[in-house]
């Protein structure tokens, strides 16, 4: 008997050592893939970060930046528009384009394992890119530390240091320099692409990431310049790499460039070499950020009146309400070709958004608002309303279209396609650098109006696909911005009010993407938009930044009460200014939002 | 009793005579033939017995405590006798299962009954369970359960969730959970092994305690054939509503009027409208005008002429028709639910040496959601073979198949869901023009108008279905050898299979995917276990010693795939296949495999059958953890001492019949999920792309250790009239594996580490007594009381809390140390800090602190920070049974409850939020004068006497009821419920001798659940929601109301 058991137990052993060999194949999953190019990164990269930008407009930057007024009576409690922005609301850009910059600093890993100069390059593009939308949304937030633990398998680190702005932008603009001299070395090596099925908005194409990497350049060097010029003298040093440079000349370096269309510092050239992601409403991962939103949600955004003032020609009229409001001047409203515009044309962009002319006015307490919005006088004879929502029809068929003008122009709720930066911005950037007298090339009026004017234009014909340069209606309304619209101080485009008709214009192409204008408004103080409106909120101030995710404090237990105290004065608020907005001049024009 | 002489016993014949014995035990009595004479005596064993049978002459009575020292099915199977053991096992009999109405809630059967159990319910009937035993012992709730354990084979649950078309995990499709697989009236009784000491046999897979079911079977039958048939009925109502307002309806904040537009006629359709100055008020909220009969123009359909009529020109007119309160549009969306359970068993032991039993049980259900039926069958074989002198053999094989026509989507908070579109409607609606869900068939257009735009609820029960066919076999042939005098050995293969196939569909219209969308799903999962036991039983008769010896190993080997194939959008709307989708369909892919290898061992001593020790020990090898650290030992010791077997404490006189101390310490490992030690990149919807694991792997993870200790007392006193149980134990969880919360910063957001250790601590009594006991009268009564804390002991170095789960940002389950596991956060209430001081209006100074600071609009504000808001674990549970039986009647009674506990409730946030509840009522006419204080601006405060108008009251409910505001939303949970009430009629044997076929019968009605003390606003305080793929304890979103089940059984034996 004892034999047998002695069998038994050596059986036993026998068969459980033998399965433990086995275990090692088990525990790796059959299923999942272990190892992926570089490449393949990137898409999934660039898609997630355009839907999470287009949805953060959508639900944020429109409201902060007066686009649009919130007329949704079911979220009353919480309203952006007010400054009346708890925790959690804007978490979106932090926990989505976080785990966006992890993927890019695995697919950064990763390139440089295959000695991939292209992808390396690629990879530091999206990284700065991404860095730069995290930081200038909540400040001071993890750089040096962020990121590095994806595709680790021995942590022991759990808390994740916090950088200063300034730092930050030194190694993005250090990311964008070596970006563009390891692109620039893969084309000199022959190598022009990669997998157009990893690449979706540029097919793989090396010269268009290069142009974008360098125009996102453009747009870094102008967002520290006014810092950098009052903090530094203009100068900012980098890494050992690149030493130190003087932000204005580089900048008049890019800009040469951009004339040239190549050059060291290749840049966009026109509207086809934008950024465009692809969206489709018949494939689930390609769904839009607003493929669910009802027509309903959809129409609880109202254009605000910042905005028909700036696109249409108006009166002034006080309501039954004693609300002052501004009302549409001619009409019909709609694009028509029988009518006379050469007065004051209406900006062809606002049909691309907009439908119905009349804007609610900012900052209205709740029953001022219900009562603006029943007013008599905001209504048409038929009973319905005149004030604008943004543009979701439908036409004959059934399909989502701006009502009047179906099918012409963009479509914002169901695109196809969504730019994550757009081409007109890089004439922004420089009419602006010109009008600041920061490149001698561009620095006489009739050079930074020139640039001005081709920035409109090029914005025009973004939004709408159905006009041309040499439309009447895009040359009447450039010509109207130039000679015919009043600015601030009372005159028509001139060297004294040429910053406040830039950014304003600018701040107009900036619609739909993403944080772009509220970084701009914080930067420079323009548009002029008021901040002090009988329910607004927070000392009167537009938010300068994003409250950090409530859950960070439970995340990063060390380091974020760290951060907090070292220049958030130790409360998560929304009234500190970040590193490159906290200028002399940024602030005293704020200010007149406040009066 | 020892072969004394009895005193006292009643002895009685068919006829009614009569006598009691003398002091000697003797006794006469005059009987006929044939005639039966019953001798019953208190605390003994009633004996009935032939007249003219040689045994009268010697009636020996047992006595209860000889008929209790039953034996308990402990782990692996092995059976032993309830005082040998050092741990806590409570045993519940098959009885409490005969009241499940529908099979997936036999669970409801121990709930209430056993100290230390915890049942969280999924929301809804038929709803999964999460059984838990004595708290939650780690920081994955995942992976805090039970195991359940079927004729000495582990059963493979798998998680049953789908998520619900695609609305990511916050809520999902309850499919039900594993341990519905289970026939009810197939069980014969369900042994609960609560701690570590108890389950250290079974290994990693029992860490949490375990649920051993022993199912019926014919070997214990007399020696024939019976045949026997139930037949039941039960219907499920509402068993509560929240209080709902009836006052006002549908409207928008602000406006004193009401309008409906149907909302796709959109705002440019103009002269249709017949007060043109007034644009669409529908709304999902309820903060419209009174409904006082003021005629407005309301909800119309042109073809079923509501809301207008035909005018001289034949063309449609719309009318104003009185705003009033059209009934109870909630209770009037859900029907009766209706369960049919019917069963035959067939069981029979064919001779001293074989015996089968064969049952077939089908049960099918309406639900109370509109059209959502169900069926399913259950065949049970087992049986039981002597194969030859030293070879036994049993066989256990069941089958279930369930076929689910509509799985609702019920609860949760997303379009997809039944409630969140219910919670849309108002008393001013007519249930009857909703149900009429069509807008435009031929075009598949909902009329989602009433719901202001969300989903028709009756368009997502009828047309938006998830079906599911599940089949599932499970079973083990056990072969038992008896090898030498005290030396057998039993081999057990054990097979697990289920095969569930699915389908989800979200017709086209629907909010969250207006092109339609179709997903199927195959999910198989297999598990093949085969394990030995070796068994040693000696006697030495010098020290009185017996020795048990077991050996034992087992292989557990599982797979589990599921894949999915998803339409994401319809080329025809209302076809649902996988061909009529516009774009390739999506496919997924989510499988592993698994196994466990296993050798253990027991050495059991016992000392004068009164003293015994029990040593195990056991080793695994699990595939889920790296070579290092993949093999784990963890011993235990228990004992116990029976105290009246040493000593003498009045046995004889019935004064104590069982005195039990026991002392138990165990460890038991647990491994983790599988391929959590090595990081593989994710799919991203986009061929040819990858992206990497938001959850990062952990190459060094090594098992979790429970450590626990348990000492109990256990007394049988007068003659087992009154019995106590009482435990203590102390748990410890080293080297939690936890899925640790990490900045997003990071690029993940978990990181997998072995960090920190919990603490589970607590006390478990329970009570019984038989009050009175005569031949015909009966009576129980039990009671069982649970006390648990968790504390969370270390979180491992450099970490100061956890997040546990959350719910979007506005409440989170959060560990600190020294807190406890299930502790909750949220933001609250902004109010004015300690030592702050107002002026009031006789101009005295008064403290302010802690007033809630009102805004410039008088309406109460969310802060920003975080706070503590309570805990969501009970303080302690409680339940409460009595029976009485007379004759064959049988009445039975069952209450539990718990004091203290809490949850994030959404069904408050949306009851006040949107002006449902009757809580929303006042201010409403007149307006109302917040209490609070407001900020003057330099730092001082005044009490607010500023009013809100009617115009903005459903702003200042908005801002006091915020949605993430943690405070205003978080609920107290304590209850007491009538678990369950049950009226049985035996037939009298002789009554049924007349049938000459039946020799059983019963028949019983019963009541499940109905009724309930509480201050929870919404349904039922025990439901909680499901979400991703388990029960999440301590938020409830949107929960489905529960039932109360009322229903009758018949039983019939031939």
């Amino acid at each position: 008997m004892k034999k047998y058991i002695n069998y038994l137990i050596i059986l036993v052993a026998v068969s459980s050592v033998l399965s433990c060999s086995k275990f090692d194949d088990m525990s790796k999953n059959p299923y999942a893939l272990y190892d992926s190019p570089s490449e393949g990164f990137v898409h999934p990269i660039v898609f997630k970060t355009e839907y999470n930008l287009m949805s953060v407009f959508r639900s944020t930057t429109s409201l902060l930046m007066q686009y649009a007024v919130s007329v949704n009576s079911e979220v009353s409690s919480r309203v952006i528009d007010n400054y009346n922005i708890p925790e959690g609301v804007t978490d979106d850009i932090w926990s989505t384009l976080y785990i966006q910059y992890g993927d890019a600093e695995a697919m950064y890993k990763k390139a440089v394992q295959e000695n991939n100069d292209a992808m390396q390059g690629v990879a530091l593009i999206l990284k700065a890119f991404l860095i730069s939308q995290i930081t200038d949304t909540y400040g001071e937030v993890p750089f040096a530390e962020a990121g590095q633990l994806s595709f680790q398998e021995n942590v022991n680190r759990f808390s994740t240091k916090y950088d200063t702005q300034k730092d930050i932008y030194r190694s993005i603009i250090c990311m964008l320099e070596d970006a563009n001299e390891l692109i620039g070395k893969a084309q000199d090596e022959g190598k022009i692409s990669f997998s157009a099925v990893c690449d979706k908005t540029f097919e793989g194409n090396l010269d268009l990431w290069r142009r974008f990497g360098n125009s996102l350049y453009a747009r870094t060097l102008m967002r520290v310049a006014l810092k950098v010029e009052e903090e530094d003298g203009g100068r900012l040093e980098l890494d050992e790499k690149w030493e130190v440079i003087s932000v204005k000349a580089r900048l008049a370096q890019l800009y040469h460039d951009f004339q040239s269309g190549g050059g060291d510092y290749p840049q966009m050239r026109s509207i086809e070499d934008r950024p465009m992601v692809p969206f489709s409403d018949q494939f689930e991962p390609e769904h839009t950020p607003f493929y669910t939103t009802t027509s309903g949600n959809w129409n609880a955004l109202a254009a605000s009146d910042v905005m028909t003032r700036n696109m249409l020609d108006y009166v002034i009229k006080v309501d039954s309400d004693e609300i002052t409001y501004y009302e549409y001047k001619a009409g019909p409203y709609y694009f028509d070709d029988t009518v006379d515009r050469s007065g004051h044309p209406e900006d062809p962009r606002y049909d691309a958004w907009w439908r119905k002319p009349t804007g609610m006015p900012v900052q209205l307490t709740n029953d001022a608002r219900i009562r603006f919005l029943d007013a008599a006088e905001h209504k048409s004879k038929a009973g319905n309303s005149k004030i604008g929502r943004m543009t979701c029809g439908v036409d004959g068929n059934g399909n989502p279209s701006p009502s009047g003008i179906t099918q012409k122009v963009f479509n914002l709720k169901n695109a196809t396609e969504y730019p994550l930066m757009q081409f007109s911005e890089l004439y922004f950037i420089y009419a602006e650098a010109g009008a600041r007298n920061w490149i001698a090339d561009a620095s006489g009026v009739a050079a930074y109006l020139e640039l001005f004017q081709k920035g409109i234009r090029e914005s025009i014909l973004e939004w709408r696909p159905d006009l041309t340069a040499s439309s009447a209606w895009t040359l009447d309304y450039v010509n109207y911005c130039s000679n015919g619209q009043v600015y601030s101080d009372g005159n028509t485009f001139n060297s004294d009010n040429a910053l406040e008709a830039i950014l304003t214009q600018k701040w107009l192409s900036q619609f739909y993407i993403g944080i772009e204008s509220w970084c701009d408004y914080r930067r420079t103080g323009y548009p002029l938009l008021r901040t002090d409106g009988p329910a607004a909120a927070n000392n009167h101030i537009l938010p300068t930044r994003m409250r950090y995710p409530s859950d960070e404090v439970y995340r990063n237990v060390v380091a974020y009460p760290e951060a907090l105290n070292r220049w958030l004065g130790g409360t998560n608020n929304i009234q500190t200014d970040v590193w490159w907005a906290d200028t002399r001049i940024s602030k005293q024009i704020r200010l007149l939002g406040r009066q | 009793m020892n072969g004394d002489a009895l005193p006292g016993v009643a002895v009685f014949t068919n006829s009614g005579v009569g006598t009691i014995t003398d002091e000697k035990g003797a006794y006469s009595v005059v009987a006929k033939k044939g005639e039966e004479i019953q001798f019953s005596c208190l605390g003994y064993e009633t004996v009935t017995i032939q007249a003219g049978s040689p045994s009268l002459k010697r009636v020996v009575l047992k006595d209860d405590a000889q008929i209790l020292e039953t034996a308990v099915v402990t782990a692996l199977g092995i059976k032993r006798d309830e005082k040998a053991l050092g741990y806590s096992a409570q045993k519940v009999e098959s009885e409490k299962f005969a009241n499940s109405g529908t099979t997936g809630n036999w669970l409801n059967g121990i709930s209430g009954q056993v100290a230390g159990l915890n049942i969280d319910r999924g929301s809804g009937p038929g709803g999964s369970m999460r059984v838990t035993i004595r708290g939650e012992s780690s920081a994955d709730l995942e992976n805090n359960t039970a195991l359940f354990v079927v004729d000495g084979v582990p059963m493979y649950n798998t998680s049953t969730a789908s998520d619900a078309g695609g609305e990511g995990s916050s809520f999902a499709i309850d499919y039900g959970n594993g341990a519905a697989d289970i026939d009810p009236d197939n069980i014969e009784n369900v042994t609960v092994l609560k701690g570590a000491a108890a389950t250290a046999l079974y290994g990693s897979q029992a860490a949490n305690g375990a649920i051993i079911i022993t199912t019926k079977s014919a070997s214990g039958q007399d020696n024939k054939f019976t045949v026997s048939f139930k037949t039941s009925f039960a219907a499920d109502v509402l068993l509560s509503s929240p209080d709902l307002q009836y006052e006002y309806g549908q409207g928008v904040a602000g406006r004193d009027y009401y309008y409906y537009l149907n909302s796709a006629e959109g705002e440019d359709v103009s002269g249709l409208n017949p007060r043109p100055d007034l644009s669409s008020t529908v709304s999902m909220e309820s903060w419209g005008p009174k409904m006082d009969g003021t005629e407005y123009y309301q909800y119309y359909n042109e073809a079923k002429g509501i809301g207008g009529h035909v005018d001289e020109f034949g063309s449609f007119v719309r009318d104003a028709t009185p705003f009033i309160n059209r009934g109870d549009w909630f209770k009037s969306y859900f029907k009766t639910g209706l369960t049919f359970t019917n069963g035959i068993v067939l069981s029979g032991r064919l001779n001293q040496d074989n015996s089968i039993r064969v049952s077939y049980t089908n049960n099918k259900v309406e639900g109370i959601v509109p059209n959502s039926p169900s069926m399913t069958h259950f065949i049970s074989v087992r049986s039981s073979n002597k194969l030859g002198k030293w070879l036994s053999l049993e066989t256990s094989l069941n089958y279930k198949g369930a076929r689910n026509d509509n799985i609702p989507t019920s609860s949760g908070y997303g379009s997809t869901s039944i409630m969140y579109s219910l919670w849309c409607y108002a008393p001013n609606i007519d249930m009857s023009w909703a149900a009429d869900y069509w807008k435009d068939q031929a075009t598949f257009k909902q009329d989602a108008s009433l719901t202001g735009g969300k989903n028709n609820a009756y368009f997502v029960a009828n047309q938006c279905i998830n079906n599911q066919k599940r089949d599932r076999v499970y079973g083990n042939v056990s072969m038992k050898a008896d090898i030498a005098k005290g030396l057998d050995l039993t081999v057990r293969g054990g097979i697990d299979l289920t095969s569930d196939f699915r389908t989800q569909r979200q017709a086209t219209s629907t909010q969250a995917k207006p092109n339609g969308w179709y997903r199927e799903q195959d999910i198989d999962s297999k598990q093949f276990s085969g394990d030995f036991l070796l068994k040693y039983t000696t006697h030495f008769a010098k020290p009185d010693i017996d020795l048990t010896a077991n050996f034992g190993g087992s292989i557990i080997s599982r797979s589990y795939s599921n894949h999915s194939q998803t339409a994401s959008a319809l080329q025809i709307p209302g076809v649902y296949s996988l061909i009529n989708t516009s774009h390739d369909p999506l496919t997924g892919n989510n499988s592993y495999q698994r196994q466990t290898n296993s050798l253990y061992g027991m050495i059991s001593l016992s000392w004068k059958n009164a003293v015994f020790l029990d040593v195990t020990g056991r080793n695994d090898w699990s595939s889920t953890l790296s070579a290092n650290n993949r093999s784990f030992f963890y011993p235990s010791v228990s004992g116990s001492v029976v105290l009246n077997d040493l000593f003498e404490f009045g046995r004889a006189n019935g004064l104590i019949n069982l005195m039990k101390i026991r002392a138990s310490w165990a460890q038991v490992g647990n491994d983790t999920a599988p391929y959590r030690i090595q990081n593989y990149y994710q799919g991203t919807g986009f061929p040819g792309t990858v992206a990497i694991p938001t959850s990062l792997s952990n190459q060094n993870l090594k098992p979790e250790i429970v450590s626990s200790w348990e000492v109990g007392l256990e007394l049988k006193m007068f003659r087992n009239r009154f019995s106590f149980d009482f435990a203590f134990y102390d748990s410890v969880t080293k080297d939690l594996i936890s899925q640790m919360p990490v900045s997003y910063a990071n690029g993940v957001n978990y990181v997998f580490v072995n960090a920190g250790s919990i603490r589970n601590r607590g006390i478990e009594a329970s009570i019984g007594g038989t009050i009175i006991k005569t031949r015909d009268i009966q009576w129980k009564v039990n009671a069982n009381f649970t006390r648990n804390r968790n504390t969370v002991v270390s979180l491992g170095e450099g970490i100061d809390s956890w997040i546990v789960a959350q719910y979007s940002t506005h409440a989170y389950m959060t560990a600190y140390e020294g807190g406890s596991l299930t502790a909750m956060y949220g933001k609250g209430y902004v109010r004015a800090p300690q030592g702050s001081v107002a002026i009031d209006a006789d101009g005295k100074m008064v403290d302010v602190s802690g007033m809630l600071v009102l805004d410039s609009e008088n309406r109460p504000q969310t802060t920003t920070d975080l706070q503590y808001l309570g805990d969501c674990a009970p303080d302690w549970k409680g339940g409460f049974n009595t029976s009485f039986k007379w004759k064959g009647l049988t009445f039975y009674i069952g209450f539990d409850g718990q004091v203290g506990g809490h949850v994030f409730s959404y069904t408050n946030w949306v009851l006040n939020y949107r002006g449902k509840g009757t809580a929303t009522l006042a201010g409403r006419e007149g307006g109302l004068i917040p209490v609070g204080v407001r900020e003057t601006g330099d730092g001082n405060y005044v009490i607010n006497t500023q009013e809100i108008s009617p115009a903005n009251i459903a702003t200042y409910y908005h801002n006091k009821y915020d949605q993430t505001n943690g405070e205003a939303n978080f609920v107290s949970t304590q209850f007491l419920k009538l678990r369950e009430v049950r009226l049985e009629y035996a037939f009298p044997k002789k009554l049924l001798a007349k049938t000459k076929f039946i020799s059983q019968a019963s028949i019983s009605v019963y009541g499940n659940n109905l009724w309930c003390l509480t201050s929870f606003p919404g349904f039922d305080p025990e439901a909680v929601t499901m979400r991703g793929s388990a029960v999440i304890p301590g938020f409830e979103i949107l929960q489905m109301p529960t039932t109360a089940q009322f229903g009758a059984t018949l039983n019939l034996v031939f």
